[in-house]
């Protein structure tokens, strides 16, 4: 049997079973996770607004038409809202994360020196990129970070496809002024990708 | 972009929180939808005899006087009279709250609607405030909430003059007041912080630094925040998001 697409698992959700809906948690969870240590360069943070993205989903759930059956874009559309209004909505949802066990915390210990440099880079990929206006900030962390494509990242933020290239293209031409030099490393990728998405 | 403007490989969740997140999350979800059919069932029970509606209120004001606000740093203005309506979560500023989200329905901040001609502040179970359009004396118990305690009054004011005293050594914009920033080390910005909350009782918070700290120079501006449920005041360095 084939495997459920994101949208025959929401309507299964918004109908009332919250096991689909934990269905779709599994499989974007990760990418909502590294969407969001890359927006505020902080694991632990990004783990808890996670949780907040999708109890935020769940509340908006009646709201949603989904783009092609893609769940993805439009709940990074929520973490964006959920980042720019993040006092907001953790106030909305601090008694869910409260009743959230925290006893395993410490079971990455290991990974911990990795996160901390992790953290550090971001920090620093943030501050390169801290004068650009904040719409642009949005679209490059949802097109150069996230991977997702012109459509969708105008899902996501709910604008115009040409408004996301424009975007884009100014952001781009801001960072090379900003920093002319640039390159690649493996498993890990510059802040500005210069290939179009 | 040089070394240090790459952005780190991804990750993921560390071991076992996925799954515990993801039992978290469906709990709650399923829990949600349970409190909504639980909701439409107590207007239901609005039509019992009497005899047991008083009973219910008597259980409601024993909850209700045993309820304490904790968070005297914000106010949540619903716009409906129901638990999971839309809800504007604006700062406390030491005024009676439904004062507050009245003049957010002035402003039309609530949304195209009428005003309600009367509001009914009440406390959440968290120990939050709630502040309903309101059609009685009794709005928060029909919530299943506790109205808010006599001593609010009192512990906000004290509360906001803290938050206004700590924002002026900062010079921290907050509320509605606009200041001129100032170039703090996170030191320095901590030393300030605990001297008020030393000096106004409030000796039992602590202080933390959001969003990776005081990395853009040896000083920074700062923003202010507070977590009335963790004690905590929240010290926001300008790089953070």
């Amino acid at each position: 049997m084939g495997q459920a697409t994101d949208g025959d698992l929401w309507r299964r959700a918004v109908d009332g079973e919250p096991d689909a809906f934990g269905v779709l948690f599994e499989r974007h969870a990760r990418a909502v996770y590294n969407y969001l240590f890359r927006r505020t360069a902080d694991w632990t943070l990004a783990e808890d607004l996670t949780s907040v993205v999708f109890l935020e989903a769940w509340r908006r759930r009646a709201d949603v038409r989904l783009e092609r059956d893609l769940v993805l874009p439009w709940l990074l559309g929520v973490a964006t809202n959920v980042l720019r209004n993040s006092r907001r909505s953790r106030w909305r949802h601090r008694a869910a994360l409260k009743r959230l066990p925290r006893e395993q915390a410490h079971d990455f210990a290991d990974e911990a020196t990795g996160r901390l440099d992790d953290e550090r880079q971001m920090r620093s990929v943030l501050r390169a990129i801290a004068k650009l206006p904040r719409r642009e900030q949005d679209v490059l962390a949802l097109c150069a970070w996230a991977e997702l494509s012109y459509e969708e990242a105008a899902v996501a933020l709910g604008v115009p496809v040409g408004t996301v290239r424009s975007r884009l293209s100014r952001a781009r031409a801001r960072i090379r002024e900003l920093s002319p030099a640039d390159g690649h490393e493996p498993d890990s990728g510059p802040a500005v990708p210069t290939q179009e998405a | 972009m040089n070394d240090e403007t790459r952005i780190p490989a991804q990750r993921d969740l560390p071991p076992g929180r996925l799954q515990l997140r993801e039992e978290h999350l469906v709990g709650e979800v399923t829990k949600w939808d349970r409190a909504a059919r639980r909701r439409r069932r107590r207007l239901a029970l609005m039509l019992v005899p009497a005899v047991v509606s008083v009973l219910a209120v008597t259980g409601f004001t024993t909850y209700a006087l045993t309820r304490q606000a904790t968070h005297l740093e914000s106010v949540g203005c619903f716009e409906t009279a129901e638990l999971d309506g839309n809800v504007a979560v604006v700062n406390a500023d030491g005024r009676d709250p439904t004062a507050i989200c009245a003049e957010l329905w002035r402003q039309g901040a609530m949304g195209p609607g009428p005003a309600p001609e009367s509001l009914a502040a009440c406390v959440l179970g968290t120990g939050e405030l709630g502040v309903f359009p309101s059609s009685g004396e009794d709005t928060c118990q029909h919530l299943g909430l506790a109205d808010l305690p006599r001593t609010y009054a009192a512990e906000a004011e004290r509360f906001a003059a803290l938050r206004d005293a700590i924002a002026a050594e900062l010079g921290a914009s907050y509320g509605s007041t606009e200041r001129d920033p100032k170039c703090l080390r996170e030191e320095e910005a901590r030393a300030l912080v605990r001297r008020e909350l030393a000096a106004r009782g409030y000796e039992d918070w602590s202080i933390e630094v959001m969003g990776g700290g005081f990395t853009e120079g040896p000083c920074a501006a700062v923003g202010l925040g507070f977590d009335g449920e963790r004690k905590v005041v929240l010290l926001v360095p300008e790089t953070d998001w």
